[in-house]
């Protein structure tokens, strides 16, 4: 039986001036944790303020949790928990006054674990924000957002701007919470490395539009990055699936989404020597995904 | 009034709290100095009191609205499960129920000041009370500004605004014969004048107050 979605995101666009968002799919099952990925302006924070109802989409349907947003978004905010970059706490309260602040609002405040949090995160509860530094006060909205145990987390660019200490900090704490299989997290980034560690699915986005979803394991499965020799005349042959193709007097590299023996048996029957099949990080298959969407819509335009 | 509701109104109520009472303070030394029913402290008193009511309510404005957007505490705000309209009508209720309860009893203090001082002419009350009304007004153009236009350039133009046209009201509201010619009167002259004037101002009140739920409700993007 499949599983319910936490987020299902349907043929979802809104225009600004200079900016679309256009048509977004976007599906993630309860319990999974979504990796957002996309270059700044891409729209990774629109499409999380449609989530949570703070924008109006023009179009398309947007369900979270089961409500539909935004005219429920005030039943689906009971359960998610949505912590942005450019979000600030009031800088003359302390962090145990937010903490009341927001336990006053959620009966499921669970003070243990905010007392457990403080203590993992170094946060002095006692303290008032404007002594913290900029990775305390990320942290304390995080410490706000997880102590009352939702079921759906919204994280815009949670780690930027932390030095590795607290980036390492707040992936573990994100990995903690995902113990709970019922939790799931929407987790956008530009930094494909912390996404890679704390995530199962992956959606790139560029220039407002989706261009790749897939659980990681495919994504990295998928993407290899061909090396061959080949003579000065070498004549590239026709090869499926191929996103990039470089040559370089007797060197070259192919590089592509959906590796099969075809693609080594092509190089070698036009008289190529693979040197080597190589695995890609998620960055590298990340900045090849946007390179090729980019170039399909010049293309497309031209 | 949902629960949320009110905890948003105390949440606000509990940053501004301290800065009330240092208000509190200075209007009650305005107001002892009115009291004091000399020509110079009288002039310095009501001078001080009239910014003292204006103070309070741009600096609610400023701490609850501008600031809240300013200094990007509106995401968080917005991150709880409440509606933009309710987000509004906290907003509202905060700011008109904290400046309203420190305008009531500040006009309260200048009803029975006048009532007890027999140097001061009971027949000012009107004129004080028709002054004290169009800075209740002015408030709330100002937050209706400021919730409306999300802009601090704004709220800061319609504010500087709003003060320049204390002292035009004040100009003319003494100059209106039935209101002038009770003025230095023993009794308070309640006449049609006087009560269009203050009837003018409730009107106007309620029609602001309309208008600023009717524009919040038509937004659909919150930041």
């Amino acid at each position: 039986m499949s599983k319910q979605l936490a987020i299902q995101l349907a043929g979802v666009s809104k225009a600004y001036p200079h900016f679309r968002l256009d048509s977004i799919d976007l599906q993630l099952e309860q319990g999974s944790i979504m990796g957002f990925i996309g270059p700044n302006g891409a729209g990774k924070s629109s499409t999380l303020r449609i989530l949570m109802g703070l924008i109006r989409a023009d179009q398309g349907e947007v369900r979270v949790l089961g409500h539909r947003v935004p005219d429920e978004q005030v039943a689906a905010r009971w359960d998610i928990g949505f912590a942005s970059e450019d979000m600030r706490l009031y800088q003359s309260r302390t962090l145990q006054w937010h903490m009341d602040f927001v336990k006053s609002i959620y009966p499921g405040w669970d003070d243990d674990y905010a007392a457990a949090l403080a203590r993992r995160f170094d946060t002095r509860p006692g303290q008032t924000l404007k002594g913290f530094s900029h990775g305390q006060r990320v942290k304390a909205g995080l410490l706000l957002v997880l102590a009352r145990r939702p079921k759906l987390l919204l994280l815009d660019e949670p780690t930027t701007g932390l030095d590795p200490v607290a980036r390492k900090e707040v992936l573990n704490e994100l990995m903690d919470v995902l113990q709970d299989d019922g939790r799931s997290v929407l987790f956008s980034s530009h930094n494909t490395k912390d996404v890679e560690q704390v995530s199962d699915q992956i959606t790139f986005i560029d220039r407002g539009r989706v261009i790749a979803s897939q659980d990681k394991e495919t994504f990295l499965e998928r993407w290899r990055r061909v090396r061959f020799s080949a003579a000065e005349n070498f004549a590239m042959p026709d090869l499926p699936d191929v996103v990039e193709t470089r040559l370089n007097g007797r060197l070259g590299s192919v590089i592509t989404g959906r590796f099969d023996t075809r693609i080594t048996d092509g190089l070698q029957n036009a008289g190529a020597t693979i040197q080597g099949v190589e695995t890609m990080t998620l960055e590298e298959i990340f900045v090849t995904e946007v390179e090729a969407s980019r170039a399909e819509v010049t293309g497309a335009a031209a | 009034m949902t629960s949320i509701t009110w905890q948003l109104i105390r949440k606000d109520w509990d940053i501004s709290r301290l800065p009330m009472f240092g208000y509190a303070a200075l209007a009650v030394v305005a107001l002892v100095l009115v009291a004091m029913a000399t020509g110079a402290t009288f002039y310095v008193g009501s001078t001080m009191l009239i910014t003292v009511v204006v103070v309070i309510g741009i600096h609610l404005i400023f701490v609850s609205v501008v600031h809240e957007r300013g200094k990007q505490t509106l995401p968080f705000i917005m991150s709880l499960p409440i509606s933009f309209m309710q987000y509004t009508r906290a907003k509202m209720l905060a700011n008109l129920g904290i400046f309203g309860i420190a305008w009531l009893l500040i006009a309260a203090a200048v009803i029975a000041i006048f009532s007890s001082t027999a140097t001061l002419p009971n027949g000012m009350l009107p004129f004080s009370l028709i002054i004290l009304g169009e800075l209740f007004v002015a408030n709330i153009l100002i937050l209706g500004v400021a919730m409306v236009t999300e802009s601090e350039a704004w709220t800061i133009v319609v504010m500087a605004f709003c003060n320049l046209c204390i002292s035009l009201f004040i100009y003319f509201v003494g100059s209106i014969p039935e209101i002038n010619a009770h003025m230095q009167g023993p009794v308070a002259v309640w006449n049609s004048t006087a009560m269009m004037l203050i009837g003018l101002e409730i009107l106007a009140a309620c029609v602001l107050i309309a208008l600023i739920f009717v524009a919040q409700a038509r937004k659909h993007d919150y930041l």
